[in-house]
């Protein structure tokens, strides 16, 4: 049971115990300095150290896809594919001697996944391959997978789920070519569909693997297929054409949200995922209930009296019932 | 007792107050139950569940306005200024008899109120005075909101609105003169409030303190966007922000220091390095100063533990960086040399920061 001694205090849980009686004013003077207190030398250089590390490598990784981008004349062939190939090398070595645990060795090994894949795009500048774009990134994402599978690193990951992710949309549109809007709805769905089992994975993984445990990346992951489906129901409740399209997506929204709603692994929950499922179905739902009363009906008084009850209405609910969510788990 | 991002836990504090004197163990039982009421009935909602909450009561407001537009009400702008000022009242007095407690209706139906009266009654009184006078109104509205709105989320939108009615009033009357200066004002404020915790939190208004420093950093990181945005009129002057955030950057990073028990502190090279390091990284880039004021906001939210302002000053950083290499007036091949150098500087610092025993010998690498 989780112990409400052993979570985060704050100046608030101070003061009750000092309006309740139980902490002297003195007490409570001294613990408001406690809690203030700025993070002890060595979290200020870790906190540095990393901050330092993920900045200076984004810059320079951004550098090298520039200089690259650049395509300089005064290069030549060899000479660039040396340099990035080299670059390959140097990193991953890095990585390997640094070791994965280490910041410093992820942070080398996922700039060794990024210069694989400007390795690829020069390599098709230089020899003019013809190959669509869906082609670079998904050989890419192929070469790189037994280095994110070894890393243990959320932000390597992030990168693979990325490629995946523009590699899937830029085959479907470049292969699929999909005729018309609706279509192109339909081909939405099986994406929206594998970033959800990626997350439902990552959250399985997560409870045996400590590395798994930060929230952003099931956070983002769940928030870009709300996004895809919360996009794709939206167009299909307000745009006329063959419907079909935007109730699938809206069947697909509705499992997605009971999922996020209904799961709890390890028997804990991130509030984050019902607020986000609700904040998307009620979004939706919304949408379907302004085309119905001002477009269908077109009843514009009924209209704004209905929607200034149902903000209101359905806001409460979602906190009241949000927060009984969190109630749950701080008493269970 | 805390680890990174996280504060102390109650037990762990408490263990330290009995060590001083100034708590009795035999009532941890006791601490607890309370506690574990206070954190199922009324401790603060996380960000994302305000962020709901905010929007239910904007959609309220708007859906609320449109339908007494509809009905004709609002053409009488001293009407329209009356329904808004008992309204935005009667707001504030059903929040107040709320209290803290999580009864979840009224509390919405408080700030839906709250936002709607704000809407008409400064809707009215533009249309009374008909000039920026309505600024000046909405400025004192707010702050009497921050104090008299008991709620973390009304007073955030209330220092935020504050800031900008404010904002726009001094571009307004001090013959253009660009929006950005104001954060050089709006980061010391909102350092100071941060900075100043253990202090304020004693005080009657000590409540309020977080949100109003929050808002006061929403509003900053606004109005630098606002000036990326009209760079034609709030481009000028741009330098004197800079300079303002880098002080108050420096100001803090010194405070910090200051914070730390003596044996801790950096040496006198390190904190030359540090301090100078970020004065360079502010005349670097003093065309885009979000990027000063972004890594002054993430110090101070790793400083007091703040996951929400640590952050939003991760994602403005990013914004801004882009934005700061973007905009660079060169070719492609010139700016991927400034990026490679910039990204080399930060990978040295950290080294040199480093503890010679944690650093890896280059050659050691390869043998």
């Amino acid at each position: 049971m989780p112990d409400a001694l052993n979570h985060a205090s704050s100046p608030e849980q101070l003061r009750l115990l000092q309006r309740e009686g139980m902490l002297s004013e003195e007490g409570l003077h001294r613990g408001l300095e406690l809690l203030a207190e700025t993070p002890p030398a060595v979290e200020w250089r870790r906190f540095l150290s990393v901050a330092l590390l993920a900045l200076g490598s984004a810059l320079t990784l951004s550098g090298i896809v520039f200089f690259f981008a650049y395509n300089w004349d005064d290069l030549g062939r060899f000479a660039k594919l040396g340099m990035l190939q080299g670059g390959v090398l140097l990193t991953f070595v890095a990585a390997w001697r640094l070791g994965f645990e280490a910041h410093s060795g992820r942070f080398a090994l996922l700039a060794s996944s990024v210069l694989v894949g400007v390795t690829m795009a020069v390599y098709g500048q230089i020899y003019q391959t013809g190959a669509d774009a869906w082609e670079l990134f998904n050989a890419w994402m192929l070469l790189i997978l037994p280095w994110v599978l070894a890393s243990r690193f959320a932000a390597q990951w992030a990168l693979w789920i990325v490629l995946a992710n523009t590699t899937a949309l830029l085959w479907s549109a470049q292969v699929l070519n999909p005729r018309d809007f609706w279509e192109g709805l339909l081909i939405l769905l099986p994406v929206a569909a594998a970033n959800t089992a990626a997350w439902l994975v990552w959250e399985r993984g997560a409870l045996k693997r400590s590395w798994m445990s930060a929230r952003w990346l099931p956070r983002v992951l769940v928030c870009w297929v709300l996004f895809l489906l919360t996009g794709a129901t939206t167009f299909g409740i307000f745009e006329r054409g063959e419907g079909a399209s935007g109730l699938l997506a809206a069947a697909a929204l509705a499992v997605t949200c009971g999922l996020m709603i209904g799961l709890k692994p390890g028997g804990r929950r991130d509030l984050f995922m019902p607020t986000a499922a609700l904040a998307a179905g009620l979004w939706a739902a919304d949408a379907a209930l302004i085309r119905l009363i001002f477009d269908v009906m077109d009843a514009e008084l009924l209209g704004w009296m209905t929607m200034s009850a149902v903000f209101l209405g359905e806001a409460a609910m979602a906190v009241a019932w949000l927060l009984r969510m969190r109630a749950a788990e701080v008493t269970k | 007792m805390s680890q990174g991002m996280n504060r102390a836990s109650n037990r762990a504090l408490l263990d330290q107050l009995a060590s001083e004197g100034c708590w009795d163990t035999s009532r941890d039982d006791e601490a607890r139950e309370k506690l574990t009421r206070h954190l199922t009935h009324e401790a603060p909602h996380p960000w994302y569940i305000r962020l709901l909450s905010s929007a239910g009561a904007w959609g309220t407001a708007f859906s609320v306005t449109g339908l007494l537009g509809l009905l004709g009400l609002l053409d009488e702008e001293v009407f329209c200024a009356l329904l808004g000022a008992v309204t935005l009242a009667a707001a504030v007095m059903l929040r107040r008899a709320t209290g803290q407690t999580h009864r979840t209706f009224p509390v919405q139906l408080a700030l839906a109120g709250a936002v709607t009266g704000q809407l008409l009654f400064l809707a009215g009184v533009a249309d009374i005075l008909n000039g920026n006078g309505v600024l000046l109104v909405a400025a004192a509205m707010y702050a009497m909101l921050v104090v008299v709105y008991p709620d973390r989320l009304g007073r955030f939108l209330a220092t935020f609105g504050f800031c900008l009615s404010l904002g726009v009033w001094i571009y307004d009357v001090a013959n253009d003169v660009p929006l950005h200066l104001l954060s050089s004002l709006i980061f010391p404020a909102a350092v100071w409030l941060m900075d100043s915790e253990a202090a304020l939190e004693r005080g009657a208004m000590g409540e309020a303190r977080a949100p109003v420093a929050q808002g006061l950093l929403g509003s900053m990181f606004g109005l630098l966007v606002f000036a990326l945005i009209d760079r034609n009129t709030q481009g000028q002057l741009i330098w004197l922000t800079s300079i303002g955030l880098t002080a108050g950057s420096l100001f803090l990073a010194w405070r910090v220091r200051e914070a730390l028990p003596a044996e801790d502190r950096p040496g006198p090279s390190r904190t030359a390095a540090l301090l100078g390091g970020l004065a360079v990284l502010g005349a670097l880039t003093w065309s885009v100063p979000g990027i000063v004021a972004a890594i002054g906001a993430l110090v101070l939210g790793f400083h007091r533990r703040d996951r929400v302002v640590a952050g939003a000053a991760c994602v403005f950083l990013t914004g801004f960086l882009v934005f700061f290499y973007y905009d660079m007036d060169m070719t492609l091949l010139n700016k991927s040399f400034v990026l490679i150098a910039s990204g080399g500087m930060l990978l040295g610092a950290r080294y040199l920061l480093s503890e010679p025993e944690e650093r890896l010998d280059p050659l050691e690498v390869f043998r």
